[in-house]
Parts: C-alpha cells; structure tokens; sequence
C-alpha cells in the first residue's frame, strides 16, 4: 500500500473552548469553509470584456 | 415588508429584463470536476483514509476476559443494555417518549432479541460433546427465577474483584453461583476461539449480513466504548462529529451533537428522542425558509448581498442601464 | 399544439418539457450581468463533487466491499471517495450560505430552496449509511452509537444501522438515487427560474419592494421605500455621463422599452 505522506492515524487532537469540544481536524474544516465564503465574497470577480452579447 | 410589497418584489424578482455577458455552462461543468478531482486527488495523496480494524469477540475474550464474563453475566439475567432495551428488540423496556408520544413502543419490535438466550444458552447448546457443560445449562434453565437471579447477581459481585490468568482465563472469589461459573467458563473459551463470533452471526439461513447480535453484545461491554474514548467519539467528547484519528468526520452533525451538551437533553433519559424531535423541526423549519417572517427577511437586513452584487450595484450608480 | 399532440401523452409531455425548458434555458450560453462573483461557482463545485462520489463509488462496488481493506488500489478509491463527501459537503454548504445570504427564493424560486435544502438532508444520512458500511471499528462505533436515537424515534424499527445487508443497499442505491433525483429536480428549476436577481435598491441604498424597471408607455414606475409598500417615491433618473467620457458599462444594455 502506498503511504500517505501525512499520516493522520493518531488520535486528534482537541480543541476546548468554554464547553465546546472539537478535533483540531474538524475546527480546521470549519473556519476553513468561513474564510473560503469571506474570499468568495469578497474577492473580485474577472470582469467581463469584449463580446457581450445583447439580450 | 408588507404582504403587498412582498409580492411586487417577487413579481419584480421573476424575470430579469437587464443585460447578460457571454457564459460557457459546458465549460463551467468540465473545470469544476477538474478542480474537484485535482483537490480530491491531492487530499488522498496527502492524507489517505482512516481504517481502524474492527474488534471482534474473540479479541474481547482473550484481551479483557473479566469485562467480557461480566457482560455475559449480565445477558444471563436480562440486565444488560440489550437486554432491558424494549422496542425493536424486546418488550423489557417501554423506551424513550416525548410526552404521550411513544413512538419506540408504537412501532413494535422488529427485531426480536432475548439476550440470555441469543447471547449465552443457544451458542452453547450448539456445543456437542460437552456434558458437563449441557448438564449446567439444563438445571439453569430448570432453577427458579429467583434462585437464577441469586447466582447471576452474587456472580456479578464477585466479578467486581475478579483477576484475568496469564492462561487466559479469569479468577473469581468462591461463593454460591451454582451453574453459572461453569456457564460463563465454557463461553469464555468459545468466544476465545472465534466460535462465538460465527454463532452469534447464525440464524435460520446461511447467508448473512445481520450484525445486530455481535454488535450489540460488544456494545454491551467496555470494549467499543474504550477504544472510542481514546479516539475521542464519545457522546461527551461530541464524538458524532469526530473520525478515528485526526481525520476530520461528519462535521455537519454539529447541530445533532450539540443538543445532547446542553440540559435538559444532557441529564435526560429521553434525551435521543427529544434531539431527533428538535432536529426534525428545525430541518422542517431550513426546508420551509422562504415561508417563515424573519428569518426570511434576515438577508434583507444584514447586506451581504452589497458585497455580492457590489459590481452590480456600482453600473447601477454609475447611471448605467439596469444591468 | 396540434389536434394530434393533443390527445397523445407523450405530445402533452414534450410540449409542457419543451416549454418549460427550452434548450437556450437548458443549456445556456449567456448569464445575467450580475453575476460577477465567485459566490456563484460554489453550485457547480457541489455537483462535480457528487460526480466524484458516484464515480469512485461505483468502482468501490466492481470489487465488494471488502476490498479496499485489503489493497493499495482499493484504499486509494475508498480515500477518493472520503475526499469527495468532504468536499461535497464543505462546498454545499458555502453555497448554502450564499443563496441563503441572496435570498435566493425569492421570484418564485421556493421550489429551488426547498429541493436544494431536501437534497441536503438526504445526504446526510446517505454519508451515515456509508460510514455504518465501512467495515472497520467506525462502523462498529457508529452503528452502535446511532442505532439508539433512530430506535428512540422508531425508525429502528425498519431501518437498522447495525444490519451491513440493508446499510450497504441504502447506501449504494436507494440513497444516492434520492439524492440525484434532488439534485436533478433542483438544477432544472434552477434553469427554469434563472438565477435570482439582485435586490433593487432605493436611492437610500435599502432593498426596494417594487420593480423599478421602466413600464410601457411614459408612466414611471411607482416604487415604494422599505416597508411602507404604500408610499410611491419617483423612479431614479440615471445619473449623467461623466464628464472624462461614459465609463465602461459592465454589459450591453437592455433593449430600450418601446
């Protein structure tokens, strides 16, 4: 079998906040799909150029 | 938002009579599932997949032979999680409700399960050969409720202090537990060699998928649950969202794991059914968004939608047509 | 419709297909000008995820579902498929978030919520399904774990996790096969619909209730400020061209009304 190049078979690590209890794995998941919805957004969009068509 | 004025934004909202740009929806398509396959590609090659093998009896008997005789014990007299479940395995429990609404119980027993008889008496009835072992069965089957309830409870107390032999077996303080050692002996080494595991996978045909009975004998135990508290899937470790390992799970459970953190679901015996209940309603209440007077009007009020269609907005500024 | 395609079903069912979607709505090649963001790719990354699903899937299922235990190949594809359901649901529920930030329901567009919103619920307990049917101690775990809130509400009356025959069918047909159907339903609303226009803001920058749009002949529109619905504000006049030359406008203009 070939091996991953991160091995990911240890127990997670945890993430505690008030009574919050996540994996490290899952809050990454998370703040990533908020940030991604920030840049998505945000961030600029290719403006169209030349050769628009008329309705 | 009057009703009126509601619907001459909805009428508005129908059509769009402004101007459009060149789109290419065939392209758009074949990207995306490049991008897609490169990320899923590159996620694989980074990080695999988790693949914890799974326990099985045989492992539980040779690994914590005391913890597995005191479940078995406690199969014997109907003590056990499965055995005062109710509803869908038997009727020793009248399971969980919300008020008078009892769906557990309403929607019967499907799947029929007695557990001093499927998890200790019909394995080893199917043992041949073995008298000594027969003849314990029969006059446990023969005592009387109360004499079979003494031995399995005085055996269960003295398994509390019960020692595990280097061969394998366990050691228990002497008492009065009349067949019931000999009992427990004999399933100890059946489980031992793997027969238990078969026999309790066996029913009336010879293909099988049904796990119901293994699974929920281990379940029983301590096994399970002490491997999954040291991979953090605990119900109290919000384990529903978590995977074996550091792989990131069932993220979107969240919300289905909350509940049970907080009262009066954490401290209740109705706690799944009244989480289902709430679930059910809120998914209800996501599916039917457009229909409900304020959370509809949220994006109205907190203008995301400026920064989404801010270029929009700007040619509309600009004096541009109504693009 | 003619007299024949009247009386014939498979007539009345291409003319009602046909006239719902006809194929410039079906497979467009132009968009509304508005749609100028990256919010908007978040649908299309969604259903190339589920692609992905159902390809690697599929080829679980050539070799049972043992086999990716036991060979490098079969724990790729197993890994592939993992990978995909992540992304499947991390890009659902971005795009969640964006239509619901747009109120994407709005024109008569409820039905595409509410397919879309389905088509999410059902797709968790599909991933459930597949995570009972691994095989592994997970399975086990789970199994064990969920048969207890499915039994409290009854459904573990006829639908047991700990039964690998019935969660393995779920998971490779009936599951799936809802949730394409969904899927399917919800993107030809979409075509069907359009993408939902944006708010139309009154000169104070609020959400207008009413078209604004110019109607025939030479009345204005009436439009009314948020929340009054009664009181009719002027149309704005387009503001004049800047004096360094008109700018760049974002798209073609719309035919003027005549």
């Amino acid at each position: 079998m070939i091996a991953a190049i991160f091995n990911l078979n240890h127990p997670a690590h945890t993430v505690h906040w008030h009574f919050f209890t996540m994996s490290v794995s899952n809050v990454v998941v998370i703040l990533l799909m908020l940030v991604v919805f920030a840049v998505a957004i945000v961030a600029p969009f290719p403006r169209h150029g030349a050769g628009r068509e008329r309705r | 938002m009057s009703r009126e004025s509601r619907r001459r934004e909805d009428e508005a909202a129908r059509e769009w009579k402004g101007g459009y740009h060149r789109y290419d929806i065939v392209k758009e398509a074949t990207i995306a599932l490049g991008v897609v396959l490169a990320l899923t590609v590159a996620l694989t090659v980074l990080f695999s997949s988790p693949d914890d093998p799974p326990s099985t009896i045989k492992q539980w008997s040779h690994t914590d032979p005391v913890d597995f005789v005191a479940t078995a014990t406690t199969e014997l007299d109907g003590s056990s999680g499965t055995g005062g479940y109710g509803p869908p395995y038997n009727h020793n429990g009248s399971g969980q409700h919300i008020g008078f609404i009892h769906l557990q119980k309403w929607l019967g027993v499907s799947h029929p399960i007695n557990a001093a008889n499927d998890f200790v008496l019909a394995p080893l009835r199917s043992i041949t050969g073995q008298q000594t072992l027969q003849s314990a069965v029969s006059s446990y089957q023969a005592a009387s409720a109360k004499t079979r309830a003494g031995w399995t409870t005085a055996y269960e107390t003295a398994l509390g202090t019960a020692s595990a032999t280097p061969g394998g077996s366990i050691s228990v303080r002497a008492g009065h537990y009349g067949p019931v050692p000999t009992i427990m002996r004999s399933l100890l080494t059946f489980a031992q060699s793997g027969g238990l595991d078969g026999a309790l996978l066996t029913s009336k045909q010879f293909y099988q998928t049904d796990y119901t009975k293994p699974l929920l004998f281990m379940a029983d135990g301590t096994v399970l649950e002490t491997r999954a508290e040291a991979q953090h899937l605990l119900g109290t470790q919000w384990g529903m969202m978590n995977e074996t390992g550091s792989y990131p799970g069932q993220s979107w459970l969240w919300l289905y794991t909350f509940w049970y953190q907080i009262k009066p679901f954490s401290t209740s015996a109705n706690a799944d059914v009244l989480v289902m209940g709430v679930m059910g309603v809120l998914s209800l209440a996501f599916i039917l968004i457009p229909f409900l007077p304020g959370v509809r009007s949220l994006p109205r009020r907190i203008p995301i939608y400026k920064l989404i269609w801010r270029e929009h907005y700007r040619t509309q500024r600009a004096g541009g047509p109504p693009a | 419709m003619s007299a024949t395609t009247k009386r014939s079903w498979t007539g009345r069912v291409r003319e009602r297909a046909v006239g719902a979607l006809p194929p410039e709505k079906l497979l467009p090649d132009k968009q509304p000008a508005y749609m100028a963001s990256w919010i908007y790719v978040f649908g299309v990354l969604s259903l190339a995820s589920f692609v992905v699903i159902i390809a690697s899937g599929s080829i679980l299922t050539l070799k049972g579902p043992g086999w990716w235990h036991f060979t490098g190949t079969g724990h790729f594809f197993n890994s592939i498929h993992l990978w995909s359901v992540e992304l499947f649901f991390f890009f659902m529920v971005i795009h969640l978030w964006g239509k619901y930030w747009m109120a994407a329901w709005r024109g008569g567009r409820a039905q595409v919520w509410m397919t879309g919103a389905v088509a999410f619920i059902v797709a968790v307990p599909c991933a459930l399904t597949g995570y009972v049917s691994q095989q592994n101690f997970d399975a086990q775990w789970i199994a064990t774990q969920a048969k207890d809130g499915l039994n409290a509400a009854g459904v573990g009356a006829f639908f047991n996790v700990t039964n690998f025959g019935q969660m393995y069918s779920y998971h490779v047909l009936l599951l799936p096969l809802a949730v394409a159907t969904l899927v399917a339903a919800h993107i030809l609303l979409v075509r069907k619909h359009g993408i939902v226009p944006p708010f139309q803001l009154s000169d104070a920058g609020e959400p207008r209730a009413t078209n604004a749009m110019p109607v025939p002949d030479s009345e204005p529109a009436r439009a009314a400020g948020p929340g009054s619905g009664d009181r009719p504000t002027p149309v704005p006049k387009p503001a004049p061209a800047p004096a360094h030359g008109p700018a760049e406008p974002a798209t073609i203009p719309a035919e003027p009304v005549p």
